[in-house]
């Protein structure tokens, strides 16, 4: 069995050596950052855990490069955050509550990306989720650099935490709700979640004219009726839901021309500044000979 | 007596393979890099920037050479770049071992010329006046305010003791703010940071590809090097501090903003290189301000990383220009269908400066928030240098895949791939990138031995050794079991194929 999948990804390596490249990248930041953590935790060496921690960074950066801007914004969102949280650690040397709170956090941040990432991604692989789990692990041991309690620490907190992830995460909805953000977040994919919309909608619409069926049979008239107001009702919506569509497509659009137009008016402000400098640089220059000139003639006689 | 002789035998070995190239290319090619590689015997121990800085200088020369030789012949039709590029090498190394400050200006201001040369060159080639406006704008805007910083130096100290007291040991009197300000505006020209930073985007994209390389990982570092000799002079470091740290701020935000939203790759990196280098101006001020050396050490490390990553990207930018004839990253996206091994080589040089271990990335990456962190509770400054940070670690992520657009993109369509792959002399530029990915993890094997032997005062590296060991261990034994898997697998297909 092992033989055909190593069979099957090697030819899939020969056919794409970069998904092969990458994959191998993939597993290396992996055992990077667990080998690192561990040792640093087991010989209680900081700069370990910052070596562990900074690997999770580089591992978060790596998932988002084949996705799109979106992706890699919140991406880079999460590591701006994690990166202020981690280092702050330090200016709350031996604070516990701080230490809780930036796990707290950390955890937060991990759960909410993982799954927007779930639903983004559309896929759930086994490295998804060992990805996901030393991720926690990190978080975990690098919130006991700013204690030093334990290994003992590490280990119930990882296991907690790993519980949680596996058995309770999943259970609450509300971390759902993050995941249909991401047609927001995804340039020009807001149609997304309008067809998630129109879909819900026809769905209803379908099992209210089917629970009314039995009805109609009695008041045929009455089912007529309801069918026009179903119909007129879902093409109105359909047609609303795309005018919507439409409308905030522009306006994302009109948000990206303005930021390029803001960018273009720091360029020309830049040519502005550059001819003044010109200017004053041609300015100063006969200033000076004007100077030595004056000097030469009148002060030094 | 000695140490001319460690400086001058390899810098006579680069001239010579650079004349012998028009004739001999691989021959003159050996010799180039064997004198890059010799100029590591001279690199001073007792000066940690000094020397590391020629490490670096050594490691980009090495990876440029055999690539300007091939880049110039196949754009240019001739070896010519090839001279003018190991010379403004040569003379950035001879800023970088100067013992006087005489020695110091004249290098400097030889390095600048060159500089100028080598971003007009398209127009001295084929008369591109594109080429000779952005050499202009790098004249008046970094050329001549360095050197009038350069100047006010060199008339504080006094002509005689520029010739016979060490540069380090000068004691220029920098306390009027004036001065002090032309002073340090000077230096921020050549590091291209905000007033003076516009310049660079449009040298940086004009010149060859080598010699973007050089210019974008070396010599705008000439800058930092000039704040770092500032800090041993008497200064107001209030003022000093103030002001770097107000625009390298400004800088690093501005460059990474910048960089990612520009389509021309080119562009891109030269943005990105001014939002990395006013990075380490702060790392520098905060130095003056706290005079821990582990800023310097901070400091260091990221030129390092900084410049093989600049390095191997620009060689790339280079050979797409010569494959695709194109640099809008809207109009690319299929490179990697074309040369795989180009691919791989730019994402792991991404990965590099992102902070992948064992790279002299992540060291640099690792050092810079230590030494950060370890001042927070001092004052806001350090936790506002952290924030600053954090955003440009952040928005670099963004602009490294934008960059990797131009490489990978789905739904790009290419009609013809084996025309592209027909051009086998472009594509042989591949390699010549592949191996100066590579230099980031031998850099580090070197900073390792280095340290060992020569700069006790890395006190950090040597904490980092056990996590530097353990992700080397585990890339080797990863990449020979995945080798020996590949192979045995490979061997059972083609059984089953018999």
């Amino acid at each position: 069995m092992a033989r055909v999948y190593i069979k099957m990804r090697y030819s899939m390596a020969i056919e794409n050596p970069i998904h092969g490249v990458m994959r191998f990248i993939q597993l290396f930041l992996l055992l990077s950052t667990i080998t690192m953590t561990t040792y640093g935790v087991i010989f209680c060496d900081a700069v370990a855990i910052e070596g562990g921690f900074k690997a999770a960074i580089v591992l978060l950066a790596y998932d988002a490069i084949t996705q799109s801007i979106g992706a890699v914004i919140v991406t880079a969102l999460s590591v701006l955050v994690l990166l202020t949280l981690f280092y702050s650690t330090h200016l709350y040397y031996d604070i516990i509550e701080y230490t809780a709170i930036y796990s707290m956090i950390c955890l937060l941040i991990f759960a909410l990306y993982d799954s927007w990432k779930q639903n983004y991604y559309r896929r759930r692989t086994k490295v998804a989720d060992f990805e996901a789990v030393t991720l926690f692990y990190v978080v975990i041991s690098s919130a006991w650099v700013a204690i030093k309690e334990g290994i003992i620490w590490v280990i119930t907190l990882t296991t907690v935490v790993i519980l949680a992830y596996k058995v309770l995460l999943p259970k609450i909805k509300v971390l759902g709700v993050f995941g249909l953000l991401n047609p927001f977040i995804k340039f020009g994919g807001l149609s997304n979640i309008l067809s998630i919309l129109v879909k819900i909608y026809n769905t209803t619409s379908l099992k209210f004219s089917q629970g009314i069926k039995g009805f109609c049979k009695l008041v045929t008239s009455w089912s007529e009726v309801g069918k026009r107001i179903d119909y007129c009702l879902t093409n109105k919506s359909i047609a609303l839901l795309k005018f919507m569509s439409r409308r905030f497509l522009e306006i994302e659009n009109k948000f990206v021309e303005r930021f390029h137009t803001i960018s273009l008016a720091i360029e020309r402000f830049q040519y502005i500044m550059e001819h003044t400098f010109v200017l004053l640089l041609f300015l100063a220059s006969i200033f000076v000979l004007v100077a030595i000139l004056m000097y030469i003639l009148i002060v030094s006689q | 007596m000695n140490s001319i002789a460690s400086i001058a035998v390899p810098i006579s070995l680069v001239v010579c393979g650079g004349i012998i190239t028009y004739k001999f290319r691989a021959l003159g090619t050996i010799l180039r890099v064997l004198g890059y590689m010799l100029t590591s015997l001279s690199i001073p121990f007792s000066n940690l920037f000094s020397g590391l800085m020629m490490l670096t200088c050594m490691a980009t020369g090495v990876t440029v050479a055999a690539y300007t030789s091939k880049y110039s012949i196949l754009k240019y039709g001739s070896a010519s770049l090839v001279l003018l590029s190991d010379l403004f090498l040569i003379s950035m190394i001879l800023v970088f071992t100067s013992q006087y400050l005489i020695e110091l200006v004249t290098f400097w201001l030889l390095t600048e010329l060159i500089g100028f040369f080598l971003i007009a060159y398209d127009y001295v080639v084929k008369g591109d006046t594109v080429a000779l406006y952005a050499a202009v704008k790098y004249l008046l805007f970094s050329m001549i305010p360095t050197d009038i910083a350069l100047f006010i130096i060199l008339a504080l100290t006094g002509f005689e003791e520029a010739f016979t007291i060490p540069v380090k040991e000068l004691t220029p009197d920098l306390s009027n703010p004036v001065i002090l300000a032309i002073v340090i505006v000077g230096f921020f020209s050549k590091a291209a940071i905000f007033p003076l930073h516009f310049w660079l985007p449009d040298a940086h994209s004009i010149a060859p590809a080598p010699a973007s390389a050089l210019l974008s990982g070396l010599m705008v570092k000439m800058g930092i090097y000039g704040f770092y000799l500032l800090s041993f002079y008497s200064i107001d470091k209030s003022l000093a501090v103030s002001l770097m740290l107000f625009s390298s701020f400004l800088t690093v935000v501005y460059g990474a903003l910048q960089a990612s939203l520009q389509h021309d790759i080119k562009r891109l990196l030269a943005y990105s290189t001014t939002s990395n280098t006013a990075l380490i101006t702060s790392t520098l001020a905060l130095y003056i301000l706290s005079t821990d050396r582990v800023f310097v050490e901070a400091a260091i490390l990221y030129t390092i990383a900084h410049a093989l990553y600049k390095a191997t990207m620009f060689l790339d930018s280079g050979f797409i220009e010569l494959i695709a004839h194109e640099r809008d990253i809207r109009k690319l996206g299929f490179i990697s269908r074309v040369s795989p091994i180009e691919t791989i080589a730019v994402i792991t040089t991404v990965l590099t400066i992102l902070g992948m271990p064992p790279s002299t990335g992540f060291i640099a990456k690792v050092f810079l928030f230590t030494a950060i962190s370890k001042y927070l509770d001092k004052s806001w400054i350090y936790l506002a240098t952290l924030t600053i940070a954090s955003i440009k670690v952040a928005l670099s992520i963004v602009y490294n895949v934008v960059y990797l657009r131009s490489h990978y993109r789905e739904n790009t369509k290419l009609e013809d791939v084996e025309a592209f792959r027909s051009n086998r002399e472009i594509l042989s530029l591949q390699h010549y990138v592949f191996t100066s990915s590579l230099s980031t993890y031998v850099v580090v094997a070197a900073l390792l031995l280095i340290k060992y032997k020569g700069y006790p005062e890395l006190e950090l590296l040597k904490k980092m050794t056990a996590p530097l060991l353990t992700s080397t261990v585990l890339l080797i034994v990863l990449s020979v079991t995945i080798y020996l898997i590949i192979r045995s697998s490979g061997k059972g297909l083609h059984k089953n194929e018999v």
